[in-house]
């Protein structure tokens, strides 16, 4: 993943859970996150498939539990 | 109409209305609800109304599909244009039907005086209403939508989106 996308990623991470971008890492998960609710992960989903042109079936979008699974995701 | 509504919701008790909808529409309605009494409301087979929720159509009709499960505390009010909610819908506690609006553009009439505009409200199949949403005249929900709680609904949402806000808008697309 280039630094552009990662730099991306971040972003609308930051965007959608109103977090500082320098704070957003792979590591970060919905225990971590008090506004990654239901309803902001489908929106999360929204706009990174939007960002990068890319499409999840139900099943991805459920499985992912972290910015870092998200990230491999975009990368398939 | 409206004489014979008034009449039958003052004078019927909670549980003789339960009984008359379940004989006549095979629907469960609370005894703690006040559903209105009249031929301007069907209500499907299999439907059912919780405790303190008002379901009222004294100007209009008001249509329910079958197997629609209606929380405690909404309020469904038809207006001139109806109200048509279709099958296997969830309405969440405290949601908001509204079949008309008030008229406004008079500065020197008080508001209550100025009648109401009415567009009638369409909700398809297969609709889940999150708690504390409001679902305004004229809007037109899809099949398979839903609405997350204390969204305000004022316009057509397509099938299968998952939305949110005031106005509600899709912010995702079930597939």
């Amino acid at each position: 993943m280039s630094d552009t996308s990662t730099d991306k990623l971040s972003q609308i991470v930051a965007d959608i859970f109103e977090l500082d971008a320098h704070a957003v890492s792979d590591a970060l998960t919905p225990d971590d996150v008090e506004q990654w609710t239901s309803l902001n992960h489908l929106r999360l989903v929204t706009a990174v498939e939007e960002a990068f042109s890319v499409s999840f079936t139900m099943d991805q979008i459920e499985s992912v539990r972290s910015i870092g699974a998200l990230r491999q995701l975009i990368g398939t | 109409m409206k004489l014979y509504s008034m009449l039958t919701r003052m004078t019927l008790p909670g549980f003789a209305v339960s009984l008359l909808y379940l004989l006549k529409h095979r629907c469960y309605i609370s005894p703690k609800a006040e559903v209105d009494l009249t031929p301007l409301i069907h209500i499907g087979r299999g439907t059912k109304v919780s405790s303190f929720t008002q379901i009222k159509a004294s100007r209009g009709p008001l249509r329910i599909g079958s197997n629609v499960s209606i929380a405690m505390g909404c309020c469904i009010a038809a207006g001139p244009s109806g109200i048509t909610i279709g099958n296997d819908c969830l309405f969440g506690p405290r949601v908001t039907v509204l079949g008309s609006n008030n008229r406004y553009t008079q500065l020197d009439v008080p508001i209550r005086e100025q009648g109401v505009t009415s567009k009638g409200v369409k909700i398809d199949n297969n609709v889940w209403i999150g708690a504390g949403a409001v679902i305004l005249d004229g809007s037109e929900i899809g099949e398979g939508v839903i609405i997350a709680p204390n969204s305000v609904v004022a316009s057509k949402l397509p099938a299968n989106a998952v939305c949110q806000g005031n106005p509600a808008k899709p912010v995702f697309r079930r597939r």
